[in-house]
């Protein structure tokens, strides 16, 4: 399932309005679903925790359809709305941090599914990158996330980002080249 | 183009990868200038070191749990229409059902020779006598193995489960379930919960049939009447059989069981996955011990002394719901609560506590802080995070401490205690 053809998704795949009916949003699910999900997980490491974020923004969207008629980039508002769900997932997950039997966990049980190996390495990554990111301004990190993870075009980030085209640029510019003075710094390979 | 513009313009190249060579002007002044190749080369290197390498995709029952949501959604509005017809997402929800259906069988399945039933025939026997069980998961590519060990009865039911999980976010950490019960120890913190689980296996079944032995074989051997796998035994006049299982709709997915002739138990599990024309492994489980007499006393957990404890199951925690609402319990635990703590009560504190023990408010509290009156209980609202399922209750209470007196504000966080929905006590610290 992992390695399988997929059709185009996101916004490659959606070019018309906001859904209005069920079958228009199957639709919509199937562009976004994987998009959304890939999205969530670079932000918060988690597949189950990326899913619940992408479901929350699949139901607010349905929802809200009478409301959303007018959106016209329908694209650059799911992406924005998961970014600020993320943002909000993650300051609970903080707040969270203060003790509690939810800690224990206690119905882990390690997974023989071969994507858990895979997804287990991936939020590693994410860790890894999310390290490199906070040493780089929160609005540079954030132009970086939407042009090097989620493939989109500095066009479609500043669509998302609510902002010119220009200044993407120069956000990400300006965070690979902090990233590449601090590795020089370090003199040792960031990853 | 000078050296300015074409670092202006050569980010695009450096974040795809593609380079400049698509546009005359910027290749023309790379081959140029050599500080300029140097630097769209380092932005390149720059943004592959953090560009994601995992592909992630959402999981086959993703969208269904969408689309269930939605028509549950739609079908009161439909009631309150008085529409007749009703909306039902069939092609799509069977589509679904079918993936959750693949998903929870996995790959350890179907097979269908039946002239090749030997091996399984003669470890199903063996199984039978199977009292404990001391296995390893090994991950590919990331973490550490996890230690399991488990004790059945002669029905095959399992007793008791141990498992250790050597690297988790809250550091080492060992669970135990035994007698409608669960323990965790999380040995960086120093801290030991034990809470009621009446009804584990049921929520581990799936886990359970992918590691238990006996049940991972049945489930071969019951399923190869379906015709569903092919399997090729290799190896069978040596000491340890290889049994190759390949799904018919996952040729690229295999599952090889390592069996002991002498024995006739398995002792390693693979799972592969062709890629590229090469094996790839995805995930192992070694079975180290079977019916190791001196097993079943691995099982208990050496918890320290001094451990802080969460006792949920000895003792009783938090307070009866009765006819009360949420709201109301919500404030009433908030309330018992803070009494508790002002008459230095640790015993009911800390049953109101998740369980806490009573040394560890009191070490938490005595000397520190002192809880002088509760100044007002407001009304309880939902709990900011709704997965906690829980309820904050404002609280302003007067304390003293290093010799000033003042009014504190909190909101403590109130649910009904885990698996015992009847009972409320405050979770999340306060």
């Amino acid at each position: 399932m992992v390695l399988d053809e997929r059709p185009p998704t996101g916004s490659a795949a959606w070019t018309g309005g906001w859904p209005g009916t069920i079958g228009e949003f199957e639709r919509l699910v199937d562009a976004f679903q994987d998009p959304l999900v890939r999205f969530a997980f670079r932000r918060l490491g988690n597949r189950a925790d990326a899913e619940d974020v992408a479901q929350e923004i699949f139901v607010r969207a349905y929802a809200d359809r009478r409301k959303r008629q007018t959106v016209a980039n329908v694209s650059a508002y799911l992406y924005r709305m998961t970014a600020n769900l993320c943002v909000d997932f993650l300051r609970k997950r903080e707040r969270r941090k203060s003790f509690s039997l939810d800690e224990a966990h206690v119905l882990d049980i390690p997974s023989r599914d071969p994507d858990s190996a895979r997804l287990a390495a991936a939020a590693e990554e994410v860790r890894r990158i999310e390290r490199l990111l906070s040493c780089i301004p929160p609005t540079q990190a954030e132009a970086v996330r939407l042009c090097l993870f989620d493939d989109l075009t500095t066009r479609e980030a500043a669509e998302i980002l609510n902002c010119p085209e220009a200044t993407v640029k120069s956000r990400v510019r300006y965070g690979l080249e902090k990233l590449r003075e601090l590795a020089r710094e370090n003199k040792e390979d960031i990853r | 183009m000078n050296c300015q513009a074409f670092q202006d313009q050569c980010l695009e190249g450096a974040l795809s990868g593609a380079g400049v060579e698509g546009n005359s002007d910027l290749a023309a002044h790379r081959r140029s200038c050599p500080a300029c190749a140097a630097y769209l080369a380092e932005m390149t290197r720059t943004a592959e070191t953090i560009r994601p390498s995992h592909e992630i995709h959402a999981s086959p029952y993703f969208k269904e749990k969408i689309m269930r949501t939605i028509v549950e959604m739609e079908q009161p509005a439909r009631a309150a229409l008085g529409a007749r017809r009703t909306y039902f997402w069939k092609p799509a929800f069977a589509a679904a059902l079918l993936l959750i259906v693949a998903g929870a069988a996995g790959l350890s399945i179907f097979m269908k020779n039946g002239s090749q039933a030997y091996a399984l025939e003669q470890t199903i026997e063996a199984n039978r006598h199977l009292r404990f069980i001391h296995m390893r998961f090994e991950p590919v590519g990331f973490g550490q193995a996890s230690d399991m060990r488990a004790q059945f009865d002669d029905q095959g039911n399992m007793l008791q489960l141990r498992i250790d999980f050597p690297d988790t976010e809250d550091g080492p950490k060992i669970t135990l379930w035994q007698e409608g019960k669960a323990e965790v120890w999380l040995q960086k913190k120093n801290m030991a919960v034990v809470v009621r689980e009446p009804d584990v296996l049921q929520k581990i079944k799936m886990s359970v049939d992918d590691f238990d032995p006996r049940r991972v074989v049945e489930n071969l051997y019951k399923a190869q009447a379906e015709g569903k796998v092919s399997i090729e035994i290799r190896g069978a006049k040596d000491q340890l059989i290889n049994l190759i299982v390949t799904a018919k709709d996952h040729p690229a997915l295999r599952e090889v069981y390592q069996v002991d002739k002498r024995t006739n138990f398995v002792i390693q599990a693979d799972r592969t996955k062709e890629k590229d024309g090469k094996e790839e492994l995805m995930g192992r489980v070694v079975y180290l011990d079977y019916n190791d007499p001196n097993g079943p006393e691995t099982l208990a957990l050496a918890i320290p002394a001094d451990a802080v404890r969460f006792d949920q199951v000895t003792h009783q925690t938090g307070l009866p719901k009765g006819d009360l609402i949420d709201q109301e319990i919500a404030a009433k635990v908030a309330r018992e609560f803070f009494e508790a703590l002002i008459a230095g009560d640790y015993d009911k504190a800390g049953q109101l506590l998740e369980g806490a023990s009573p040394d560890f408010l009191r070490n938490m509290i005595e000397g520190k802080m002192k809880f002088v009156r509760i100044v007002s209980i407001g009304e309880p609202h939902p709990h900011a995070i709704p997965e906690t399922h829980g309820w904050q209750t404002p609280c302003q209470i007067e304390m003293e401490a290093g010799g000033q007196t003042f009014t504190k504000s909190f909101e403590l966080g109130v649910r009904p205690v885990y698996n015992q929905p009847d009972r409320w006590d405050v979770f999340g610290g306060f």
